[in-house]
């Protein structure tokens, strides 16, 4: 049952010291509320999917905070890591449906937000890494890229993909963000700026930043859209999948199974397949992921992704070309985090789930000024730690 | 960030000893700054493959995918309340040099009370710090190596290490140890034993274990402590010395000071060389301290020779010889406490032993002064050996002041157990299987031993 996205509201995403998580929080919703035209108390419920307030920030009991910020008393927080708010939309989507089938037509706010800079990076680095296994991963050294990078040389030394097949997916993705003044930079970066180990083989700029930042929703039945008269999108389908935690407990180590799982579903609920998409919002937490999760989400068999990127080719050249930048899928554009994707848009992790729809959804509008694509259909894919959790959602106009 | 409860039962040995293949790995160059990680960049982490299932782990070596691994306990890190973690680290499976019998005609007699070493294990880190590097910062003029900590190495990981070579050696199972007792000097904590964490690793509950300081001579202590348990009480017991040798920058004890550990498991079944005799001899000569919190020891310097070392290790060595009514000849090797090069070999002339019986003991020219640990190396050396019917005598020396001296006596048992040895202490300590030396520059031994 599709539901309508009738508001969205996105603060910039960086490292923004002179704003408060409450600051953030409210600017997104106002700015969402402000475009779906309607207030505060026509909004029947909250979804809020953070990943660590209590760690960052100090505070748990997150939801009747955001009760106390925005006003709204019915608020509901969802956590999954990086996937902590497309949980939160999927839960809105279940109600709305739920309503809509007894004749009740909610209208939802759904949020994410992480507020990550009021803390040291290794400190952060500790608090992300609470996203992986702990006894067995953290208590031996991991942290979040070590664990990518585990996949990224599994990856690179299975299929004949090479570093710099990586390091071309944040190029693109560095140069989608130019046309996106929301995202944390906009900076165009070469091969040459790939220096710098992380973990081996991902260099600094194959990895997502350390952002703060806020993203809000405002959902409701299309029947109720109709009758508001505003414009929206169909948020046609969303599903949830969770594996294992562990990267060693996963089934086929180089499978994002959970991901696999969760577009399967939708694909097949909608009658579609990966062919259908014009463009995606996918989870470049780490550039090997957009590789993996293009595999997953069925835009390249297993092992095959890195050859999308190749479509790409010669590297050099990508900054010369119009953005957003989009790979040759089978004689066909697709395109692929046009916002800048995590990698350059920012990733303040419990905002990217809601950050990713409302890009697609501006993108179905045609909202997105210069780095319009103009796609028929979106779709976007959340990713939760290493794979642990994954949604999967499918947009239309 | 970690609460007490969990972090009283993060030590995990559950893959100590396994081997594997890395199925991927990752050299990682921005830690957190959980548990300290970040003072260990870079270090590398794999998964790896066992029996087609996959675990994550640290690895202690540059890997490629396909190499195979293999799991030794190792320090994993701190936790903000000041534990320390113990797990399983991964290196490269290698294969080092064997212990090889020196042949001997001499037959000592075997004593009549039948306790004593039923198996020996030697632990060294791999590094070795060139004292030349240490020249141009302070303006000395020295040469030689000595053994300091890799990345996951302290006086904890050194007990855990030898005490699980001692026991493959001896072929006593981990529960059947019923006391364990830790010399050292550079304890990890003030208060909780460092035996506590080995008892830990042996899964050995119905054990007494305890650390034992007597500056350097605590693991010759803790073999007669433990000989004298097993005499009493029957079983078998393990006797450790394990020490990261302290010695503040710039002090003459920074250019000996080493690392290392040895341990022997002490019983009445089977043992490779059964203990004829011992003594102690011991006096308030004040030569060498630490005081509680400080973190170097302060010595007298020249005052450590004659009234100190010389004087307690010459009247133990007498004594015993004395008790027992043997003369130098009778013994066929001779361990003595090694500070530095020169004092086992002035001490050994004195009392009129040869060098062909005082020189195969001496490690010190590989590893320094490894404390609680230095004549403990020295006599697991020999035992690498020593034919069957041989007699050794070892005396430590400990600051403050005291020399131990126990004789043993070599069974036919000692051929039999030296099969299974799969590194000879000649390996560990370096002298032989150089390649797996890792030699460093002082920068990064200052680092290592968390000086800087």
């Amino acid at each position: 049952m599709a539901i309508a996205i009738i508001g969205t509201g996105i603060t910039k995403f960086g490292e923004l010291w002179d704003k408060s998580w409450e600051d953030l929080v409210q600017e997104s919703f106002s700015e969402s509320m402000k475009n779906a035209n309607l207030e505060t108390k026509n909004i029947d419920s909250c979804y809020v999917g953070n990943m660590n307030l209590s760690r960052f920030e100090g505070q748990d009991h997150t939801a009747s905070r955001i009760t106390e910020i925005l006003g709204i008393n019915k608020v509901i927080r969802t956590e999954a890591a990086c996937a902590s708010s497309s949980i939160a939309m999927k839960l809105a989507a279940n109600e709305i449906g739920l309503g809509e089938s007894k004749g009740e037509n909610k209208i939802i706010h759904v949020l994410g937000f992480e507020k990550m800079t009021d803390r040291m990076a290794g400190e952060t680095t500790n608090i992300l890494s609470g996203a992986s296994h702990f006894d067995t991963e953290v208590v031996n050294g991991a942290t979040f890229p070590s664990l990518y990078a585990l996949l990224a040389t599994r990856y690179l030394h299975e299929t004949g993909a090479e570093e710099e097949d990586l390091h071309a997916v944040g190029i693109k993705n560095h140069k989608n963000a130019m046309h996106n003044e929301k995202a944390m930079f906009q900076k165009e970066i070469t091969l040459k700026n790939f220096t710098g180990n992380i973990a081996s083989p991902l260099k600094l700029l194959d990895c997502s930043p350390i952002s703060d930042g806020s993203a809000s929703i405002i959902a409701t039945t299309e029947k109720y859209a109709k009758e508001l008269g505003v414009d929206y999108v169909k948020l046609e389908d969303i599903e949830v999948a969770t594996s294992s935690i562990s990267l060693a407990k996963r089934e086929d180590l180089l499978v994002l199974d959970s991901a696999k799982r969760a577009s399967e579903i939708v694909y097949k609920r909608l009658n579609l397949t990966a062919k259908d998409i014009d463009l995606i919002e996918i989870h470049d937490c780490f550039t090997i992921n957009e590789i993996l999760c293009l595999e997953a989400a069925g835009f390249a068999k297993k092992g095959e992704g890195y050859k999308l990127v190749r479509s790409l080719k010669p590297y050099d050249d990508i900054n010369k070309r119009e953005s957003p930048v989009p790979y040759d899928f089978d004689g066909r554009k697709l395109f692929v985090n046009t916002s800048g994707g995590l990698k350059a848009k920012g990733h303040p992790v419990g905002a990217t789930g809601v950050a990713q729809i409302i890009e697609v959804t501006n993108q179905l509008l045609g909202k997105c000024g210069k780095r319009n694509a103009n796609p028929k259909i979106g779709a976007t894919l959340n990713i939760g730690g290493t794979g642990g959790t994954a949604t999967f959602s499918i947009l239309r106009r | 960030m970690i609460v007490a409860p969990k972090a009283l039962r993060l030590n995990n040995f559950e893959n100590i000893g396994k081997e594997g293949e890395v199925y991927s790995k990752t050299k990682i160059s921005v830690a957190s700054t959980l548990f300290n990680y970040n003072r260990k960049t870079p270090y590398y982490t794999a998964l790896i493959k066992i029996n087609g299932a996959l675990i994550f782990g640290l690895i202690d070596d540059k890997v490629e995918i396909g190499d195979k691994v293999i799991s030794r306990p190792g320090k994993l890190g701190k936790t903000e309340q000041g534990l320390h973690i113990y797990g399983g680290i991964w290196e490269l499976k290698k294969e080092f040099s064997k212990p090889q019998t020196k042949k001997s005609e001499i037959k000592r007699e075997l004593p009549d009370e039948k306790i004593g070493i039923l198996g020996y294990g030697v632990y060294v880190p791999r590094y070795r710090l060139d004292l030349t590097t240490s020249n141009r910062v302070w303006g000395r003029e020295i040469k030689g190596i000595k053994s300091f900590p890799g990345k996951f190495d302290d006086q904890g990981s050194y007990a855990l290490n030898c005490s699980l070579n001692a026991l493959k050696h001896s072929g006593v199972k981990g529960d059947e140890i019923g006391f364990i007792e830790v010399g050292s000097e550079s304890k990890i904590y003030a208060v909780k034993p460092t035996a506590s964490i080995v008892a830990g690793l042996l899964k050995t509950e119905n054990c007494f274990a305890s650390d034992v300081e007597f500056a350097c001579k605590a693991g010759t202590q803790a073999i007669v402590n433990t000989f004298n348990f097993v005499k009493v009480n029957g079983g078998s017991g393990l006797a450790v010395g394990a020490d990261s040798a302290q010695g503040a920058p710039n002090d003459e004890l920074e250019i000996t000071a080493g690392d290392g550990s040895a341990g022997f498991v002490i019983g009445d079944k089977n043992p490779i060389a059964l203990v004829e005799g011992y003594l102690s001899y011991t006096t308030d000569t004040t030569d060498f301290w630490r005081n509680d919190g400080d973190k170097f020891p302060k010595h007298a310097g020249r005052f450590s020779g004659n009234p100190a070392y010389y004087k307690h290790v010459e009247t133990a060595a007498k004594n015993l010889m004395k008790k027992l009514n043997l003369e130098p000849k009778d013994f066929d090797y001779v361990v003595f406490h090694q500070p530095n090069g020169k004092y086992p070999r002035i001490i050994g002339k004195r009392l009129g032993f040869t060098p062909e019986q005082v020189e195969p003991g001496i490690n010190f020219e590989f590893i320094g002064n490894t404390y609680s640990a230095n004549s403990l190396v020295g006599l697991a050396r020999v035992l690498d050996i020593a034919a069957p019917y041989q007699r050794i005598l070892v005396v430590s020396y400990g600051s403050g002041a005291g020399s131990d001296a126990i004789s043993f006596i070599t069974t036919p048992e000692i051929e039999n157990k030296r099969k299974g040895i799969e590194r000879s202490v000649k390996s560990w300590v370096g002298e032989e299987d150089k390649y797996n030396l890792i030699i460093e520059d002082y920068s990064v031994y200052l680092k290592n031993k968390g000086i800087i």
